[in-house]
């Protein structure tokens, strides 16, 4: 289960947020472009002045509502180059990274990267981001500069090759995730499914992937929105109940209040029905919730981040395993949010030396024709990475994924892995 | 059995409508009853000193981070942890006066919105610089069991929250009734002379910011376990506060309980029939056909003073 992504701080109280959102991406935009503008000056190419290191600059939450997701990326991203460099690095040189706080808000992210592409001392890579709304913000600049960017944005707009050539997110495309889904409630013979999804970019992007491959796979959804600051969920469960569901399916459910609103708004209502956790949805609602509201719910997970699971056999998931602890004993967000900004540099390592350069059109392009594990040394989180020319984020397959029926507690913060019923 | 038949249908219709309606009905009556407890408070400085404080929910939102500290840090107890709480929001609400009202002199003027907006702003700013822009699950009750009540079935804290406000209208309209409420009336319809008549108005002023600040303190770890903390509650509240005071009559105690539950019926309800979409759209409409048909709120002064 993967970070929920595009969380709002700024209002529970069932605000218009189509509006709102509209009105952030018109700022954001105007913003942008005002900056793309101001950097048409500026040059293109992504050498970085200093030959001695690969220059990452990373740009992720150190404060703010997000601050501990921000901690997973520090911890993955630290635990990757102490790998990398003691495995020679890339092209012979050391990895540096330099750590930025976007503050989870965009017009910073945005200020931040206009400072260091203007510098003297231009970043190789950046890592762009932990979710879609930094991300999405500072993609034109990165375009523009010509400068080659990773990190764990959900939606497909930060990713879109057409649009922004040197980006890619490590994050699972949201039809791979909900496609197993689907895929498994139909096994389970359900046809008619409710959903709670969070009213963000991550919550958008899975309905739409619900609605197709439900379609595919028999499976019809009714969704019904969730701000990711609401207290109250009672009247949304109860709509959804109007047409008795044969079950429920909780999707993009932040780290705030909505799991607990949600499972707190089940009790109320005694709704007693087969709940589904989701992909995106956020580890500490799991953590907050009592026994009787987790046991017999069934969690859908990356393989390698359920206890017990074969994938962690992987030699590279070891090593990763490893290299992770000694950055952060205690883990407040699930090993798989970890593990995204880790593959980052694992991915920025093969590109590099597949194209021998570090120049943004040949690493992108290079990193284009990976199509399996052995192509990306220390990749372990799928079989198959499968990034292509109109594919810049991983190709995850339905065995890449788990589906656990949760133990109590369902959740270990020493290994960071779920913890399903039989343990 | 024709009967059976019945009674089956009627239990079925029961189950799904009426049942599912009574929970949806308390759960609008709490969230109102959150809304009611933070115009409760605004309405004090309203009532005795004609100012409307910007800054009120923020000192609940103090209270809840002061409150969350006290029990996960100090394992303080409940009735201990509102006491402090009461204590340190009375006395904020003195700084308040002191610093942001009082310089301002006898005529205020709409000086006031600027200086309670920036006592706002400071006291966000202080809780982002201790407590940082984290949110903070915060649950005063141990107990989450859901409680079967009149056809439907509500969580502890929301019915705390409901029977809390009532409460609490009943406690400040008992106040009002009192010398100090009495002053209070007569400094805001007239300052001057209210002062003729013996008053000390900036008594009665501070008095009122030291008591709308420790009431909305205290009540900070209360509503904070119903809807969180972080560091935008204070401005959260004030809209669909203000909107609340506004249904129910600015001045009104009773009215501030029922705007406050009306506007978080109206919500919730609002949610279930036509989708998470309308509620705000719904609201604002139902506030102008109020403010229409009754300028002064349901529960407001009905008559203008000429001068």
């Amino acid at each position: 289960m993967i970070l929920p992504d595009s969380t709002n701080n700024h209002t529970y109280w069932k605000v218009n947020m189509s509006t709102r959102n509209r009105f952030t991406a018109l700022v954001a935009s105007a913003v942008a472009g005002s900056l793309i503008l101001a950097g048409c000056g500026g040059g293109t190419g992504s050498a970085s002045s200093d030959d001695d290191t690969v220059d990452v600059l990373v740009l992720t939450p150190m404060s703010g509502p997000l601050v501990t997701l921000g901690d997973t990326a520090i911890a993955g991203l630290t635990a990757a180059a102490k790998v990398i460099n003691e495995e020679g690095g890339i092209l012979g040189r050391d990895v540096k990274l330099t750590f930025e706080d976007n503050r989870f808000d965009p017009m910073t992210a945005q200020n931040i990267l206009q400072e260091a592409l203007t510098s003297d001392d231009r970043p190789d890579m950046v890592f762009s981001g932990v979710t879609s709304t930094e991300t999405v913000a500072i993609m034109p600049l990165l375009t523009q500069y010509k400068v080659l960017s990773m990190g764990s944005a959900a939606s497909p707009l930060a990713t879109d090759p057409e649009k922004y050539p040197y980006g890619f997110s490590m994050f699972p495309r949201a039809v791979d995730y909900e496609g197993a889904m689907a895929k498994f409630l139909s096994e389970k013979g359900l046809t008619k499914v409710a959903a709670i999804i969070s009213d963000s970019e991550t919550g958008k992007a899975a309905q739409d992937a619900l609605t197709s491959q439900g379609e595919e796979y028999g499976v019809e959804f009714e969704f019904e929105k969730l701000d990711a600051e609401s207290v109250d969920a009672t009247s949304e469960l109860s709509r959804l109940m109007r047409n008795e569901p044969q079950a429920l399916l909780l999707e993009g459910l932040t780290s705030g209040a909505p799991m607990t609103v949600v499972l707190d708004g089940k009790d109320k209502l005694g709704w007693d029905i087969p709940t589904f956790f989701g992909m995106t949805d956020a580890v500490s609602g799991i953590q907050n919730a009592t026994e009787e509201q987790i046991r017999g719910t069934v969690l859908q997970g990356a393989a390698f981040g359920i206890k017990g699971s074969d994938r962690q056999q992987d030699d590279d998931f070891k090593i990763f395993q490893e290299a992770v602890d000694a950055e952060l004993p205690t883990k407040d967000y699930q090993l798989s949010n970890h593990a995204l900004s880790y593959s980052a540099l694992m991915v920025l390592r093969a590109g590099a030396e597949k194209a021998d350069s570090l120049e943004a059109p040949e690493v992108a392009e290079a990193i284009e024709s990976l199509k399996t594990d052995e192509d990306i040394p220390g990749w372990f989180q799928t079989v198959n990475p499968g990034f292509a020319d109109d594919q810049h984020q991983g190709t995850w397959a339905p065995e890449d994924f788990e589906f656990v029926e949760l133990g109590f507690p369902g959740y270990d913060p020493t290994s960071g892995l779920y913890l399903p019923a039989e343990n | 059995m024709p009967g059976a038949g019945f009674l089956r249908l009627t239990d079925a219709i029961y189950e799904t409508y009426i049942g599912v309606s009574m929970t949806i009905v308390w759960a609008g009556l709490s969230l109102g009853a959150v809304y009611a407890l933070v115009a409760l408070c605004l309405n004090i400085t309203l009532s005795n000193t004609g100012i409307f404080n910007f800054a009120q929910p923020h000192f609940l939102m103090l209270g809840g981070f002061v409150g969350f500290e006290l029990q996960s840090r100090w394992g303080m107890p409940l009735l201990l942890i509102l006491i402090v709480c009461g204590i340190l929001g009375g006395f904020v609400g003195y700084l308040e006066e002191r610093l942001a009202i009082r310089p301002l002199g006898t005529h205020r003027g709409h000086a006031v919105l600027v200086t309670t907006v920036g006592f706002a702003v400071a006291l966000e700013g202080a809780i982002i610089v201790y407590w940082s822009t984290d949110p903070y699950p915060f649950k005063l009750m141990a107990s989450t069991q859901a409680l079967d009540l009149l056809g439907g079935r509500v969580l502890p804290v929301d019915l705390v929250l409901i029977v809390l406000a009532i409460s609490v209208m009943a406690l400040l309209v008992l106040a009002q009734r009192t010398k100090w409420g009495l002053a209070g009336t007569a400094a805001t319809l007239d300052s001057d002379v209210a002062r003729l008549r013996g008053i000390n108005v900036e008594r009665v002023t501070t008095g009122a910011f030291i008591a709308a600040g420790a009431l909305a303190a205290a009540l900070g770890p209360v509503v904070g376990s119903k809807i969180g903390i972080n560091h935008t509650i204070g401005n959260n509240l004030v809209v669909l506060t203000f909107a609340a005071l506004a249904v129910g009559g600015f001045g009104s105690y009773v009215g501030c309980v029922l705007g406050g539950l009306i506007t978080g019926l109206l919500q919730l309800a609002t949610t279930y029939a036509f989708g998470d979409e309308w509620p705000l759209i719904i609201l604002l409409a139902f506030l102008l056909a109020v403010l229409l048909l009754r300028p002064t709120g349901i529960l407001g002064a009905r008559s203008l003073r000429s001068v």
